[in-house]
């Protein structure tokens, strides 16, 4: 589905609701149904301006994540910093005890 | 007090070194500043009134017992709002870290406060730095120290408006695709972006991190130099952190162009650009070259595709990073759900503003199955491509010159109805961050409105001492100015 609507796009992005749905699951976005409008709009204008990259010929061009070499630093896996608890769980929205409260996550 | 305020930070300091002013005394000019402008511009999400005070008073002892010597030793700054300052609510301008106050400092916010700095407080950006206007801000829009009816620019708008309205001796930003630039030119002040690794960005609340660097925002290129010589430093809680050797920018505040090879990029004069700012950019030109400089045009390729590649690896780099905002540890969450996934889901909703949810979605689209390779590795091809475009050009020239953006800055209200009109503002700013490179705006006029026009200088990976002889030589040239006088 999303690979045939792709097809169809030579400046003309649309984005169906099947793939705004998706986006959305991806995002962990909810988007009220005005929302969903409006950024389907932005979404299809922004792709059609992205498509102004296939203009350019990058065959043969490796993707350049980092502009210098940048490499893993590893390190002794000890601990460096000091417990912080308190102030830490200061910042949460919800407490119990020591530690962070969230809704059931196991059945 | 005016005469105080209105000191560069380097000067400052040299007057708090020889006890010309104390510290609490800057403090409280700053602060007084801060009371009788704020409420017009806006350049402030939080103030730290009494902890600057109380900073102001151990700084002093720490200088009277001869501890600090440093250049900028009590001066007092701001820090944009998405670095983390212990102690210090860090919001990044959005609902969802409306009430986050930070555990660590951010190094290098950090180094600053072992030069001697005094943090007066946060200053508003765009929400995750997702902007060109300081609009999107949670907490309002932050209002042009010049006039009060246009933007400041942004994303680092609050930073650049309050060195700009004299309510700090100098800033912190960030810049991510023209997030220091674009609102230092705005706001008549002069900012540089380093070479992306040469400032830590540990603490920094990521939004792309292969192009987010921290730099200055300050009064001219001598502050924008000094502040640069005490944020450098390699950071082993950065893997992105770089080992630089010459550190000294402040050797290169020479008053000397003689021999600078310095090139425009025509594509950097085309369509889009108002004739008052392409007439300024290219009267600072000739007067570097009156210097002695060697001027020429010169085709730039690729200068359009720089933003649609930038778009794609930005909001991709955010949706992976903003993802970490789940109402779970930190920030809001959402009164009410019905289990945990809902509760991500409404938390980020209800929490993030439109524009950060725009370029979410458009990351989390450019990165899924089926769209990866045509969108996310095409432009990180496209970058590579950008990259060796650079590299052809600094072989041949020393400093790349050219505006910091199209036009001045616009009004408020007249940028967000059109997000893609308002992106592609960036034109001029967003090649610099994909390609990793060090660039500077300063101040080279003002249009017939009265709003500052800037100009912008680019170096090659770490020649930021090129393009600070290259500014400074142009600085001595002109008288600085303020929106509070004609002339300073």
């Amino acid at each position: 589905m999303r690979e045939s609507e792709k097809k169809q796009r030579q400046g003309q992005n649309i984005i169906s609701d099947e793939t705004m749905e998706y986006v959305e699951i991806l995002a962990k976005l909810e988007l009220s149904s005005e929302e969903k409008e409006h950024a389907k709009k932005d979404m299809e204008e922004m792709l059609d301006y992205i498509d102004k990259l296939n203009e350019l010929d990058t065959s043969g061009i490796e993707p350049m994540s980092h502009v210098f070499p940048v490499n893993n630093v590893f390190r002794e896996d000890v601990v460096t910093n000091e417990n912080d608890r308190e102030n830490m769980l200061k910042n949460a929205p919800n407490v119990s005890g020591d530690s962070y409260q969230v809704p059931k996550t196991v059945g | 007090m005016r005469e105080m305020r209105q000191l560069t930070a380097v000067q400052l300091g040299k007057k708090i070194k020889e006890r010309e002013i104390s510290v609490s005394e800057a403090v409280q000019a700053a602060l007084l500043q801060i009371e009788n402008v704020e409420k017009h511009v806006g350049s402030y999400v939080s103030i730290e009134e009494e902890a600057a005070l109380e900073q102001a008073r151990k700084i002093q002892q720490r200088i009277d017992k001869g501890e600090l010597t440093g250049i900028l030793a009590g001066v007092p700054m701001a820090v944009k709002d998405n670095m983390c300052t212990a102690g210090i609510r860090t919001t990044c301008s959005s609902k969802i870290l409306e009430n986050f106050i930070p555990t660590y400092t951010a190094e290098a916010v950090r180094n600053l406060e072992n030069a001697g700095a005094v943090i007066l407080g946060k200053t508003n950006m765009d929400e995750f730095a997702m902007g060109s206007t300081t609009e999107t801000s949670a907490w309002g829009a932050t209002r042009n120290p010049w006039n009060l009816e246009h933007v400041p620019g942004g994303s680092s708008g609050g930073s650049c408006a309050a060195v700009a309205a004299e309510e700090c001796f100098y800033a912190l930003g960030s810049d991510t695709g023209g997030s220091i630039r674009q609102p230092s030119a705005f706001c008549g002040v002069t900012g540089l972006k380093p070479t992306y690794g040469t400032v830590s960005r540990y603490g920094l609340i990521a939004y792309g991190s292969s192009l987010d660097q921290i730099g200055p925002v300050a009064k001219d290129v001598t502050d924008c130099a000094a502040i640069l010589e005490e944020i450098t430093s390699y950071d082993k809680k950065d893997s992105t952190s770089l080992k630089r050797k010459d550190r000294d920018f402040m050797s290169a505040l020479k008053d000397d162009v003689k021999g600078m090879r310095i090139g425009i990029p025509k594509d950097y004069l085309g369509d889009g650009l108002e004739e008052e700012v392409k007439t300024a950019v290219l009267a600072a030109a000739k007067t570097l070259e009156e210097k002695g400089a060697e001027v020429e045009m010169f085709d730039l390729a690729l200068v359009e595709y720089a933003i649609p590649a930038y778009y794609v690896i930005a909001c991709a780099e955010a949706s992976s990073n903003l993802a970490r905002f789940d109402g779970v540890k930190y920030g809001y969450r959402a009164g009410e759900y019905e289990g945990l996934h809902d509760m991500y889901k409404k938390s980020r909703s209800q929490g993030f503003g439109p524009e950060v949810k725009r370029r979410i979605m458009l990351g989390s689209f450019v990165l899924s199955s089926g769209y990866y390779d045509a969108y996310y590795l095409k432009a990180l091809r496209t970058k590579a491509l950008i990259k060796q475009e650079f590299d052809k050009a600094f072989a041949r020239y020393d400093v790349i010159l050219g505006p910091a953006a199209p036009t001045t800055a616009p009004k408020i209200g007249s940028s967000l109805k059109e997000p893609l009109k308002m992106y592609l503002g960036d034109i001029y700013t967003v090649a610099v961050n994909l390609a990793g490179l060090p660039g500077i705006t300063l101040p080279c006029g003002l249009d017939s409105k009265g709003l500052p026009i800037g100009l912008q200088l680019i170096g090659d990976c770490f020649q930021e001492k090129k393009i600070i002889q290259t500014a400074y030589a142009f600085e001595q040239t002109r008288e600085r100015r303020s929106p509070y006088e004609e002339r300073v």
